[in-house]
């Protein structure tokens, strides 16, 4: 298991080395002078070989990215072009929102996501099944785009029941900021719910149908406990899968979300930085999104292997 | 009063939307006693799953399938029970074994738990006494070591040690009644003859019912006190076990008891097959349902549905001739010899071992190796059958993998015809694809189902720029007893019977001069078998082909070798012609696989003329 996880952690340098060089080169391909973004258009020549010179943009790309890989590895990401902040700084201020986001949206999918696929599977083939397919059908097809301003005008404008947007940190107001996470949260969730629904009505199915399902009803187990523990364990296999395989849509459902609602969190601040080639903060940001994600992968392996007796680490 | 009796025990299933439900069991009466045991034999469709499941109420819920009838469990009625008092039967006075004990675990739960379960679902008791249970139903399991498999799962067991933890699974709450749907059928020979009779023993020993399902009345005699022959849903013949054995009187036990091969027969005899297959459920002839296959049908058969006829001392059948003691006449044929011992040498191993790298560790680093061949030296004669006997694991396949090029031998070489297999020229390659052919035991697998027959007979054809057009094809077809129509269809479309003859055609495809049969019969039921096995040999008869015939079946060999050889632990232990190794088997592991094959029925001796 130890030897498993630092064989697993040890792959994922060379992964990260190489989004890392992909991340830095796309960013310097982006068009448009940065220094125009700092400056502002009327800013003379001098002024802006100054800032270049500041910067180290006229430094080789290379010796660039080694500058900041280097800083990295010591936990310096630099500073804001922009603000001059640092960027780490910045990220942990904006961290706050979208990790609550993230875990909101994920208490909801085990909440609604998977006992909504246990149940249309156990009634499969009647009406409360079709209805709950048809709502799912629904969920995926609509784009987050429409869905939050949809929300917005029934929740937040019309029955007034919920804030429409903005944001409220939970140490200021704990309900508001609450509130204020219901829309958002509904709106990144709706997705990865549809998805976890239909893969857990699936796969639970199947399971359902597989010889030792049988093999425990004829030994006289009680319908609950079979399909509880002898299904649905199996059932959620696939499902830890196709849950960790949704992590990068998740990523691009918030950073839409987050600017509907003006959710100060990591997506608006990739938005934002990316119209203001603000690329210390882009790269740093999508750093932190790229090694999560690798660690929710690598999470998702683990309970596999937690879950799954034949597969040997 | 019997432990167990069943009257007139009809079932149907609803078809599609429109259609007419169809009756896939029909007046099944059967009867057993506590400590008794009774084989329900009989080709698969035949309705002996459905019926079993029937006695547990495991058939589909109606309206999907309707169960009429009575069934007497220790004098209760079962039938029309709901769910809850079925949770109750099943597992406590009836429980049921299944055909493949991989499948028939639960892959994430251990052995202990599920036995546990099982036992707590009928007595509550805490976990101690529960694990207790489990460690006494693994012992009469004959587990070895059963307090240690409590912890384990089932990939973490042997095919065999896994059948054991199923059945231990079936007993633990100490049923009265147990049925084994074709317990054996996934499992090695040796491993068969121990399953066979620990369950025999359990049965004594615990005074409990056992109904034996099978396809192959090989394994009835010795294990049966009473036999009941199905056919097309309905039961045909139906005694003591030596008596249906000894004196079949419906023709359809005597054609089963003709198609299968007997250790004790005589040598390469050619199988009495059944022709044609089973009724279609919906296409039950009106009379009697075996009168199309039937070799002694008169014409009344095809109008009067038999009933069956009691003939003294419990034994009954149904067949209108029965009072005439109908007698199919088995066709007392030789297979041609084919060239003598000595004939030319076509494929030869020379001292070849093979072993296969583990790999272990934090950088799955090669740990070791298995070494599935070792020093093995074998050559097959043009024209001759060389059977490779022995245990799963003993190396057959993987000896056989290297003359395939599938794999390079460590060590040794592999001729063919004078080529070295390891490193043939470009015009040898093509000479080894053409040549060497190989069916594999799972027609299912190993045709494409996208493909239509056609172009899974000319795909090879092509490659290899031979003609591929349609006369040629149907005649590769005729070759191996399917028509012209064959050639639009999916693989999907036929039975495993069929899809095996397909696989054979693809393999004549390109004219080859050895095939290799890896398990190539070992799935298919016994009139089928003696179908394809026939088929076989006339092939050999018209192209002198060669075989390497990779089975566990010692029956088998014996219908079909000229040259035996016998493998284990990657070794050949003893080589040569089959009359030789039958008659004065020399190594210890010969003489007791020999004694472990099923015992074959006594009777009726079929003529050798
Ligand atoms: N769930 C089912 N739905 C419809 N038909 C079935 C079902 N189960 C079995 N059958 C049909 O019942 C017949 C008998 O099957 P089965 O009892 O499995 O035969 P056996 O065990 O003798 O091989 C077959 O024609 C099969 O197609
Ligand atoms: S009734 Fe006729 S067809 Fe049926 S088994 Fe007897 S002889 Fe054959
Ligand atoms: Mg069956």
């Amino acid at each position: 298991m130890t030897a498993y996880l630092i064989r697993r952690l040890a792959q994922l340098v060379p992964v990260l080395i190489v989004v890392s060089m992909v991340l830095f080169a796309l960013l310097r391909l982006l068009p448009g002078d940065p220094t125009t973004e700092i400056l502002g258009q009327e800013a003379s020549e001098a002024d802006r070989a100054a800032l270049r010179a500041d910067l180290g943009l006229d430094d080789p790309v290379w010796l660039q990215y080694l500058n900041w890989t280097g800083g990295a590895l010591t936990g310096d990401l630099g500073r804001s072009w922009l603000t001059n902040e640092p960027v780490g700084a910045v990220i942990l201020d904006r961290l706050p929102a979208t990790v609550e986001l993230g875990l909101i949206a994920i208490v909801l999918t085990v909440l609604i996501g998977l006992p909504a696929g246990i149940i249309a599977a156990v009634r499969s083939r009647t009406k409360t099944d079709a209805v709950m397919t048809t709502a799912s059908v629904f969920a995926l097809s609509t784009p987050h785009f429409y869905l939050a301003a949809l929300l917005i005008l029934v929740f937040g404008l019309w029955l007034r029941i919920l804030p429409p947007s903005g944001y409220v940190p939970f140490t200021e107001d704990p309900l508001q900021n609450l509130l204020h996470m219901v829309l958002p949260a509904i709106t990144i969730g709706s997705t990865i719910i549809a998805v976890i629904m239909r893969q857990t009505r699936g796969s639970l199915l199947a399971a359902l149908g597989e010889d030792y399902v049988r093999t425990a009803r004829a030994s006289g187990l009680a319908q609950r406990r079979i399909v509880t523990v002898y299904a649905l364990r199996n059932a959620v296999v696939p499902v830890v899968t196709v849950a960790a395989l949704q992590i990068g849509a998740l990523m691009s459902a918030t950073v839409v979300t987050e600017a509907v609602f003006t959710v100060p969190g990591m997506g608006t601040l990739i938005v934002n930085a990316i119209f203001s080639r603000d690329l210390p903060i882009v790269q740093g940001a999508v750093l932190v999104v790229v090694v999560f994600v690798l660690l929710v992968n690598l999470l998702a392996d683990l309970v596999y292997a937690r879950l799954d007796p034949r597969i040997t680490y | 009063m019997s432990l167990l009796r069943v009257t007139d025990l009809a079932v149907s299933f609803a078809g599609r939307p429109g259609q007419d439900p169809v009756r896939v069991v029909d007046g099944v009466d059967l009867h057993l006693d506590a400590g008794e045991t009774l084989a329900v034999v009989g080709e698969s469709g035949s309705g002996k799953t459905v019926t079993a499941l029937s006695l547990l109420g495991l058939n589909p819920a109606s309206p999907t399938c309707t169960t009429t009838g009575s069934v007497l469990v220790d004098g209760t009625e079962v039938v029309g029970l709901d769910e809850r008092q079925w949770q109750r039967v099943r597992g406590s006075t009836v429980a049921m074994v299944f055909q493949d004990p991989s499948a028939a675990l639960n892959p994430l739960l251990t052995i202990g738990t599920q036995i546990a379960d099982a036992v707590r679902a009928h007595e509550p008791m805490s976990r101690e006494q529960a694990r207790r249970r489990a460690v006494e139903a693994l012992d009469l399991a004959r587990m070895p070591n059963p307090q240690g498999r409590l912890g384990q799962y089932a990939h973490e067991l042997s095919g065999g040690m896994r059948q054991r933890a199923a059945i231990a699974l079936a007993i633990a709450a100490r049923p009265r009644l147990l049925i084994a749907d074709e317990p054996t059928t996934a499992l090695d020979v040796a491993v068969q003859a121990e399953i066979m009779g620990m369950l025999g023993s359990l049965c004594t020993d615990l005074d409990m019912g056992l109904i034996l399902i099978t396809h192959d009345l090989g394994v009835v005699a010795g294990h049966a006190d009473r036999v009941a022959v199905m056919y097309a849903g309905r039961l045909v013949e139906t005694g003591a076990a030596a008596t249906v054995l000894g004196d079949p009187r419906m023709p359809y036990t005597q054609s089963l008891l003709a198609a299968t091969p007997r250790v004790d027969g005589p040598a390469r005899q050619r199988l009495t097959a059944i022709g044609g297959r089973p009724p279609n459920p919906r296409e039950r002839p009106e009379g009697c349902p075996f009168q199309p296959r039937c070799p002694v049908a008169v014409e009344r058969c095809s109008t009067t549905r038999p009933v069956r006829v009691d003939l003294g001392l419990g034994h009954s059948a149904a067949c209108l001739l029965v009072e005439q003691r109908p007698s199919i006449e088995p066709p007392a044929v030789a297979i041609h010899s084919g060239p003598a011992a000595g004939a030319e040498v076509l494929a030869q191993f020379d001292d070849v071992s093979l072993s296969y790298p583990m790999r272990g560790g934090l950088l799955r680093r090669v740990t070791g190796h298995v070494h599935a061949v070792r020093g093995v030296s074998l050559s097959v004669a043009r024209g001759r059958t060389v059977a490779l006997v022995g245990e799963s694991g003993s190396g057959k396949t993987s000896l056989t993998k290297m003359l395939l090029r599938l794999e390079k031998p460590d060590q040794g070489t592999v001729l063919y015809d004078g080529i070295d297999v390891t490193r043939p020229d470009r015009d040898q390659l093509r000479t080894l694809q053409r040549d060497v052919q190989v069916v594999f035991q799972n027609p299912y697998a190993s045709l494409d189902p996208r493909m239509r027959v056609r172009e899974l007979l000319a795909e090879p054809m092509k490659v290899h720029g031979l003609d591929t057009d349609e006369a040629e094809l149907v005649r590769l077809l005729r070759e191996v007893g399917l028509d012209a129509g064959a050639l639009t269809r999916y693989p999907t479309a036929f039975s495993g019977g069929q899809r095996q003859r397909i696989a054979i055609a693809r393999a004549l495809a390109l004219r080859p001069k050895l095939i290799v049969c890896d398990e190539a019969v070992s799935a298919l039921d016994v009139s089928v078998q003696a179908q394809v096995l026939n088929l076989l040999a006339d092939l050999q008869q018209q192209h002198g082909l060669a075989y390497l015939f990779i089975t566990h079946d010692l029956a088998v060999v014996r219908s079909v070798a000229h040259d035996i050889a016998v493998m284990r632990d990657g070794q050949v232990v003893e080589a040569g012609p089959a009359e030789e190794i039958y008659q004065d088997p020399k190594h210890d592991y010969t003489r007791s696989l020999l004694a472990m094959a099923p015992g074959h029925p006594t009777a009726p001796q079929r003529s050798t003329a």
